[in-house]
Parts: C-alpha cells; sequence; structure tokens
C-alpha cells in the first residue's frame, strides 16, 4: 500500500498549495462567500488526505472499515453542494420553465454518480466500504448535478456563472476521478489507482486558481 | 475514579458558576461559555468511556476514530445554539467558540493528568498546554469562525453546518493520529503551526485599527453594537 500512501501525500500536498493559497487571496482582498467555501472544500480534501497519509504510515495498512476519512471526503462534497446550492444556483437559476431542459440535462451528472457506485457494490468490498462510499456518492450526485447546470447554464443577467465554467468542468472531472479511485481501490488495481490520484493530485491544485481567475471577472 | 472526575468538575465549575452573578456583559457570556466547555467535557468523558470499554480498551482506533467525533459534535452545540438563536456575529461567535473550546481542554487536561498522574511531567504539561489545549480551542473556533458565514443565508444552513462539523472532526482526528505517532512532536507542532498565522494576521488587523477579528469577510461589527 506504500504506492497508495505516495498518491495520497501528493493530492495532500498538491490540496493544501490550493487551499492556501485560497487562503492567501481571501486575506488581501475580501472575496465572495461562494469562493471561501470552494477554498474551504480544498482544504477539506487537503486535510482529509493528510489524515489517510498518517494512519496509512503508523498502521502500514489503509482503513479497515469506517473511518474519519470517510467523513472528511463527505464533507469536502457537501462544502461544494453548500456552495453551489446556497450561495450560486440562485443566481443563474430563476425556476422559469425555459431553463427546465437545462435542468433535465443536468441530471445526467448525478447519473453518472450513481452509476459509479454499481461496481463498488458489486465489487468483494466489506459493506461498510459500500455503504461509506454509498452516502459519499449521495452527496457527490447533488454537487455534480449543480457543477453540471452551472456549466451549461445560459447566463443571461450578470454573466456570473458564464465566468465560472472551467470550475465547473474541473470540479465534474475532480468528481469523475474520485469515483473511479473508489473503484480502483476496491479493485485493487494499482496501476490505475496511481494514475488517477496522480490526476486528482493535479485538478485538486488547481480547483482554486481557476476559480479565482473566474472570479476576479465578477468585480469587473 | 469516575467519581474523582466529577469532584475536579465540582471543583471547577462551582467557582466559575458562583462568579456569574457578579460579571456582567461580554465577561459574563464569555465565562458562561466557558462553564458549558467544562460540562461538555464531562459529558464527552462519560460517552468516550463507554466507547472504549466497548471497544476492549483499543486506544489508537477510538482516538483516531470515534473521540473526535463525540467530543467536536458536543463542543459544537452550544456554539450552534449561540449562532441560531442568540447571535452570529462574528466577534462574538468566535469569543464564546473559544471559550468553549478552552473550557473543555481545561478539564480534559485535569482528567487524563489524574489518570496517569506518576508519568505525568513538566513536558507533559507543557504539550498539553500548548497542543491540546490550542487544538481543542481552534477546532471549536473554526465552526464558530464558519458560522457566521453560514449563518449569512437559510439555504447554507444544514449542509454548511454539518460540512464545517465535519472538518473540525478530521482536523481533531489528525491531531490525535500524529501524537499517537513515532513522532508526537509532530501533533504537538500541528495547532502551534496553525495557531500562529493568526496571531500574526489579528495583530496586522488590529495594528491597522480594524474592528474586526479576521479579515476574510471584510465584515466590521463595532464594539459598541455588539455590546447592545
Amino acid at each position: 500500500m506504500n504506492y497508495y500512501l505516495i498518491v495520497n501525500a501528493a493530492i495532500c500536498v498538491l490540496s493544501m498549495v490550493g487551499f492556501v493559497y485560497g487562503l492567501c487571496t481571501s486575506l488581501k482582498k475580501k472575496k465572495p462567500l461562494y469562493y471561501i467555501m470552494i477554498v474551504a472544500s480544498v482544504g477539506t480534501t487537503a486535510f482529509t488526505r493528510l489524515l489517510e497519509v498518517l494512519y496509512m504510515w503508523i498502521t502500514n495498512e489503509y482503513f479497515n472499515g469506517f473511518h474519519i476519512g470517510i467523513l472528511g471526503a463527505f464533507a469536502t462534497f457537501l462544502f461544494i453542494f453548500t456552495a453551489n446550492y446556497g450561495a450560486m444556483d440562485t443566481i443563474g437559476d430563476d425556476g422559469s420553465a425555459r431553463l427546465k431542459k437545462y435542468r433535465l440535462i443536468a441530471l445526467a451528472a448525478p447519473a453518472v454518480a450513481a452509476g459509479s457506485f454499481v461496481p463498488v457494490a458489486m465489487s468483494d468490498a466489506g459493506l461498510s466500504t459500500k455503504i461509506s462510499f454509498g452516502v459519499i456518492c449521495l452527496v457527490m450526485m447533488a454537487s455534480s448535478y449543480f457543477n453540471l447546470k452551472h456549466l451549461i447554464l445560459p447566463d443571461v443577467d450578470y454573466g456570473i456563472i458564464k465566468c465560472i465554467r472551467g470550475y465547473n468542468l474541473l470540479m465534474l472531472v475532480y468528481s469523475l476521478l474520485f469515483s473511479a479511485e473508489q473503484i480502483a481501490l476496491v479493485y485493487d488495481q494499482d496501476i490505475l489507482l496511481y494514475v488517477l490520484g496522480s490526476m486528482l493530485a493535479v485538478v485538486s491544485a488547481l480547483i482554486v486558481p481557476v476559480l479565482k481567475k473566474g472570479a476576479a471577472k465578477w468585480t469587473v | 475514579m469516575d467519581s474523582l472526575n466529577y469532584i475536579l468538575f465540582i471543583c471547577m465549575a462551582v467557582p466559575i458558576g458562583l462568579c456569574l452573578f457578579l460579571l456582567e456583559g461580554k465577561v459574563r457570556q464569555t465565562m458562561v461559555y466557558v462553564l458549558i466547555g467544562i460540562c461538555c467535557c464531562m459529558f464527552v468523558s462519560e460517552i468516550n468511556g463507554l466507547i472504549l470499554n466497548h471497544f476492549d480498551h483499543n486506544m489508537f482506533h477510538v482516538t483516531t476514530v470515534y473521540t473526535p467525533i463525540t467530543e467536536e459534535l458536543i463542543k459544537a452545540i452550544p456554539v450552534l445554539f449561540f449562532a441560531y438563536a442568540i447571535s452570529s456575529k462574528k466577534s462574538r461567535l468566535l469569543n464564546i467558540s473559544l471559550a468553549t473550546g478552552i473550557g473543555f481542554a481545561l478539564l480534559e487536561n485535569i482528567i487524563i493528568l489524574i489518570d496517569d498522574i506518576e508519568s505525568v511531567t513538566i513536558w507533559w504539561a507543557l504539550g498539553r498546554g500548548f497542543a491540546s489545549s490550542l487544538m481543542h480551542a481552534l477546532c471549536t473556533a473554526a465552526v464558530g469562525y464558519g458560522m457566521s458565514f453560514i449563518t449569512q443565508r437559510r439555504k447554507l444552513a444544514i449542509s454548511g453546518t454539518f460540512s464545517l462539523l465535519l472538518l473540525a472532526i478530521t482536523v481533531h482526528a489528525i491531531f490525535n493520529c500524529l501524537v499517537q505517532s513515532d513522532y508526537p512532536v509532530l501533533g504537538l507542532l500541528l495547532p502551534v503551526v496553525s495557531y500562529i498565522p493568526l496571531i500574526i494576521i489579528q495583530f496586522r488587523i488590529r495594528r491597522k485599527g480594524k474592528q474586526k477579528p479576521l479579515p476574510e469577510s471584510g465584515e466590521q461589527f463595532p464594539e459598541e453594537q455588539e455590546s447592545k
């Protein structure tokens, strides 16, 4: 499991870089609540991976059964969902019938997220692993729905959502990679796990800078 | 030993409780939350004892998986009550959440001290004082500080509150994991390293003459308004 420790360490370090960058930019200049919540989400990723690295370092094995890392991963997606639903969605979606088709198309993202649970459910993994990923999958479905919706929604009023399309695309990729990582983990696909972990690390580091670039246009 | 915990609890809580009648305003509020933190610790120590018995005293497993959850959840209850029922102002939330964390850490230190009194040294005391107590205060303060953002919009309330709690639980678990590793010094450094930047930021803000405790939101809460 040493390779997975290294992969987790890489995700931890790069997401910590993104988190610190987000904190520094928030401290320099007042940032919107949406931005702060996404920074908190990246910070949660960093802390969760740090916990997993430490656990593997101390015990020389990966978690067996329920662990706090599950709650951390849950919190990561919950922060994203909270930011999307609570701070952004009402700006782009006024609830009118003309946006109905975008809402329906956006359901594809939770469908894919739910589909990623099927291989885990069919694996030989323990019940606690299946339940844990199932619970994370639920909140990932909710967050990815808004990410896809904000990616395709026509931004007629303020151009706020249009500016952060790059970020939303990145978040969808992150969700997909996370699901694939869980599948690779339960099927012991070491090389795939290493590749996916490396990609997750890069995406984790990019989330905050890409969002900042988009959010910078809000004040223009 | 169990009854000794209650004796210590009474020794700490009664004087604080009595002085509340003579205190006023913010000082009283802060002391109330120190007292609440002490009560939370007493409650948590009982729950943690039950969990420890259930897992055959597997200290590493319990302290890295279960105690962060119980401790952070119970410490957060008074902070959440304050945020939703009394005030969601940043500086007030930060005050009471720090007070709750410190109150919790005070009794916890004493309970741990009497559990293993023969192996206690000055280094142990410094470690508990600078690291564990600080960690409790910072985790609760993070929840309190975050609540000032969450309470801005009703839509953020439930999912935002849970996110913050889970973040605090994760940080607590990291600390517990580190102090039980081969390099416990790293665990002791974690809260100190987190605390120093906060102090520097706070110091810089005070020097600039601003009233806000931390600069993320850019909001100001004049002391005069808060006292009302």
